[in-house]
């Protein structure tokens, strides 16, 4: 694989960053041989912004956020890169150190809430276990903690129910609940991995107006993860492109979805169905497959399903090209622009 | 002129506790109603759209088409003819003509059998041994775009996709004049998901398909439904034309779900979202229109009297008080009626 | 095309799931334990199927000159209070302990495949039904229902495999009627039922083989047991008449007369251990081998 030169580290934006993913690379080892999931990847959660990561399946984002909190499975082997929260690399940092971030500087929202939830234990119960590091606080302050948050997440009658199981609840109602247990710690960071997709579409437009609420009032920033461009839209600030296991373009939502400068990007929002004006019985499609990745092939990962490929891509891998402030994108048509 | 599909007044419940422990706990009717008083015609060689959110019943009212649900009440007639009796073998002759693909389209295929013995069991079960399978696993194979090496392969072995593909395989095996699919392209990323549109498209081209489309993916509705069906809470809310219905919503619940959908587009988002709440439990109906706990407009009546259905244009019906659109202007954009009111 | 392109957290060989028979052997191999249990599991039956050829001597053959020998190069493992050579006896033991493990875990198997899926599928009242005879026959010590058979049909090998398999049978039904309970609302059942398959042909052809996995594990499990509790039996004197050399029968004559000699409850102890334990490991590595989530994690 021929080296990706890069012009400038993989900023986003040169302030503050709470997160930053700098040149991930982890494979996984299968009998097949090691399988490149991610391949020196980069992104960047700015301070108080919500990002959104745009994968398909296969294109890695489960690792990526595995990555970030350091629960890869077994066979993960790390390459090479970095994970800095707020400075620090959290893939060598020591597991109490780890213990120490997990839940309280960065939580997880997961997209069956069931993940989170004990459903032997009223929430109350979990929600006053979680405050634990609060040495200082009684248990009636930890309810009354949990109560509230409760009743921000739109929770009605908080207090009583908080003595309910997980099973008496719906399914929004327990992500609500999952948005409010990862919240109470209140963290830097808050990753939300695909957590409205068992969800229905008017209860998916709830949650995502909840989180743009919570995300400023508690400052906290999002990573967002999603294959939906329109929920992307709706809620982040920046946008990542992943494909199969790299970073082809990334930028502000505007920029990205206004102005996309990978071929891979384009073809997203043209087939999304909503985004079509007229109706049609022959709808676009990304022709092919994800392709194999152990080892992945030679030059551009995406040359064999993109609709503009040239014999450079099939041979060169391309370098990352800033298309404009922020925004860049992993493509020699796109370098061949600026 | 008979329709394809006919459906009268159907009623489909489902018991929540045996009889004894309802009699102990004072619960005069044990039930669930999964699907009230629907009817609809579906015309040969169209496509229907049945749309709603998770307890609106859609799945339910498709299993009880096929038969695999009984129901309470009310009719089906499929060609011309109904099933009689409840059981397996009442449906039997029925179902020759009518295929299902299911919403997961990796579970809904038998683990431990191949490919090949997968789209090939239909004609093992009715009793038609005589084909030669090898010839027939090929050819469906081949109507739904996958190399024929495929026939060897177990389930797990297979992408969303490419499971997707070997279901339409199956359903096709016996020249079904009716397929239903439910949520057809749930799992499959937005990339591909026009693959198995398209290829079920062209499919009803070649030989002359019936659809009934069992989403909640509205998006999809709107380009390869003809018609279509809300549902809430077992009930049909609009029923019409699908360009009429996107152009003009006329029920509140309607334009709440189109008002949901989120718009790959930075610059146009929601400040405030239309619907809120949740779909009341079943076990415990609002009164009057069911709707009315989470419509913005409801008035008194609306808590009082339950709307009954009525015209409000060619094709088009409605349960509401206060329909959004006045019936002139619920007219199809379209002047094509692939069913009658 | 090869693997699916999401499958990039790669999951456990698949092809001995699907019952691929020399994978499984294979697999076997690369673990010790489980290559120590296949190699104690086959001696017992290569030894059980040829004992008539293998045994020096005839083991009924009364020499009591000879009794309480120790062991020597004529007699390995010694001889017993009536001179019989018990490397002999041990060897025809095996036999016996090789029909009553196959033949009880076959029987109670089949049995228990059969009424639990019976009563997994099958009608509510069928259900009930069955569960209640399961659990009157599983309530019953074994030992009780062994001494009742014995008094009224007298003692032979048929009826120690029967009374065995019929108190093992419940727990396998019970088993095979969960995984059929859970199996019957998959996706894939009601697609068959769509497709107007009938109930045989979905409990053979489709949720049996999705669901025998965890009982040929509990089986092969319960080998070493039902030989366990043979001998238990034939201890008690319940089990298979003299002067048929079953281990357990050893070890109670052993017991009897340990005073003159240790080596008869030697020769009874010995391949009940080395038997029970093949078989425990062999089963571990099946286990492992078809059911992955059960291994231990590291």
């Amino acid at each position: 694989m021929a080296a990706i030169a890069q012009t400038a580290p993989e900023r986003i934006a040169a302030t503050d960053a709470v997160l930053e993913v700098r040149d991930l690379s982890i494979d996984f080892l299968t009998p097949r041989g090691p399988v490149q999931a991610l391949r020196r990847v980069g992104l960047t959660v700015p301070r108080h912004s919500t990002v959104g990561v745009v994968g398909e399946s296969g294109s890695g984002k489960t690792t990526l956020i595995s990555a970030a909190i350091r629960l890869l499975p077994d066979n993960a082997e790390i390459r090479g890169g970095e994970v800095l929260f707020e400075g620090q690399d959290i893939l060598r940092m020591s597991p109490r150190q780890l213990r120490d971030l997990r839940g309280r500087r960065i939580s997880m929202v997961f997209q069956d809430p069931m993940t989170a939830l004990n459903p032997v234990l009223s929430i109350g119960t979990q929600m006053v276990d979680i405050q634990y590091r609060d040495k200082g606080l009684s248990t009636a302050a930890k309810r009354d903690r949990a109560a509230e948050m409760l009743r921000r997440v739109g929770i009605p009658d908080p207090r009583q129910r908080l003595d309910n199981y997980p099973h008496e609840f719906s399914g929004g109602m327990r992500q609500r609940i999952a948005i409010a247990m990862a919240l109470l710690g209140n963290p830097e960071l808050l990753i939300a991995d695909e957590p409205t997709t068992a969800l229905d579409v008017t209860m998916e437009a709830q949650i995502i107006h909840l989180l743009r609420e919570l995300q400023k009032d508690y400052k906290s920033s999002i990573l967002f993860i999603s294959h939906n461009l329109g929920l992307i839209a709706e809620l982040c600030d920046y946008v990542v492109i992943l494909y199969a296991g790299t970073v082809v373009e990334q930028g502000s939502v505007r920029d990205v979805f206004h102005r996309p400068s990978h071929p891979y990007t384009e073809a997203l929002l043209v087939c999304d169905p909503a985004l079509l004006q007229e109706t049609t019985r022959e709808l676009p499609t990304i022709p092919g497959e994800v392709p194999d990745l152990a080892p992945p092939p030679p030059g551009c990962i995406f040359a064999a399903r993109c609709p503009k490929v040239f014999d450079r891509c099939r041979v060169e891998d391309p370098a990352a090209t800033w298309v404009a402030e922020g925004h860049m994108a992993r493509c020699h048509l796109a370098a061949g622009r600026t | 002129m008979s329709a394809l599909l006919e459906v009268e007044n159907l009623r489909v419940r489902f018991r929540t506790m045996g009889p004894v422990r309802a009699k102990l706990a004072g619960v005069a009717d044990p039930f669930l109603d999964a699907v009230l008083d629907v009817s609809f015609r579906l015309e040969a060689g169209t496509t229907f759209g049945l749309v709603g959110e998770s307890g609106s019943g859609k799945s339910t009212l498709g299993r009880a088409i096929m038969g695999l649900v009984p129901i309470h009440s009310g009719r089906i007639r499929f060609m011309g003819m109904e099933p009689k009796g409840r059981s397996d073998r009442a449906f039997a002759g029925y179902r020759r003509n009518m295929a299902m693909m299911f919403q997961d389209p990796v579970a809904s295929l038998s683990p431990r059998l191949t490919v090949k013995s997968l789209i090939t069991e239909p004609f093992v079960i009715h009793g038609l041994r005589g084909r030669n399978l090898d010839a027939e696993a090929r050819r469906l194979l081949d109507l739904v775009g996958l190399p024929s090496h495929f026939a060897g392969r177990y389930p797990h072995q297979l992408s969303g996709g490419q499971a997707r593909r070997v279901g339409v395989a199956r359903a096709l095996a016996l020249e079904p004049k009716l397929i239903i699919a439910d949520e057809p392209t749930a799992g499959l990323d937005v990339s591909v998901q026009g693959e198995i549109l398209n290829l079920m498209v062209r499919l009803q081209r070649e030989l002359g398909l019936t659809y009934l489309i069992i989403t909640h993916n509205l998006a999809i509705v709107r380009h390869i439904c003809d018609a279509m069906a809300i549902m809430y809470m077992g009930r049909f809310v609009e029923r019409g034309p699908t360009s009429a219905v996107f152009a003009h919503p006329a029920h509140p619940y309607t334009h709440g779900l189109l008002a949901a959908q989120p718009h790959p587009d930075p610059d146009r988002r929601r400040e405030t979202v239309e619907l809120t709440g949740e779909v009341p439990s079943l076990a415990r109906r609002p009164s009057g229109c069911e709707f009315h706990t989470r419509c913005p407009w409801a008035q008194d009546r609306c808590r009082a009297e339950r709307p009954q259905p009525q015209s409000i244009g060619p094709g088009r019906e409605l349960r509401c008080h206060f329909p959004l659109v006045a019936p002139a202007a619920a007219a199809p954009a379209t002047d094509r009626m692939p069913f009658q009111a | 095309m090869s693997a699916p392109a999401s499958d990039l957290v790669p999951t456990p060989d698949r092809r001995a799931e699907l019952g691929g028979g020399p994978g499984v052997i294979r697999q076997i191999a690369r673990d010790p334990m489980g290559l120590l249990g296949l190699t104690l599991a086959l001696l017992l039956v290569i030894t059980g199927l040829f004992a008539d050829w293998l045994t020096p001597y005839d083991p009924l053959k009364i020499d009591v000159i000879n009794r309480f020998a120790g062991p020597s190069l004529a007699h390995p493992l010694g001889t017993d209070n009536l001179g019989r050579d018990l490397l002999s006896r041990v060897i025809a033991g095996s036999r016996i302990a090789l029909i009553v493990a196959f033949c009880t875990t076959f029987l109670a198997m089949v049995g228990g495949l059969v009424l639990g899926l019976m009563a997994g599928y099958g009608p509510r009242w069928l259900d009930n039904g069955l569960i209640l005879l399961f659990d009157a026959v599983y309530s019953f010590p074994y030992i009780m229902l062994a001494l009742a058979v014995i008094t009224l049909f007298g003692s032979s090998l048929t009826m120690v495999v029967l009374v065995i398999a019929i108190t093992t049978l419940p727990a396998y039904a019970r088993l095979v009627r969960t995984s059929t309970l859970s199996v019957k609302n998959s996706e894939f059942v009601l697609a068959e039922r769509s497709l107007g398959a009938g109930p045989v042909r979905i409990l053979f052809r489709h949720i049996m083989p999705n669901i025998i996995g965890p009982l040929l594990i509990i089986v092969s499990m319960d080998i070493p047991v039902v030989i366990t509790v043979e001998a238990g039996l034939s201890f008690l004197g319940l089990g298979v008449p003299p002067p048929a050399p079953s281990w357990g029968r050893i070890l109670n004559e052993g017991y009897s007369f340990i005073r003159q000699t240790p080596w008869v409850v030697v020769a009874g102890g010995l391949p009940l251990i080395l038997a029970t334990l093949g078989f425990t490991f062999l089963g571990e590595a099946l286990r492992d081998i078809f059911d992955p989530k059960l291994r231990k994690r590291g």
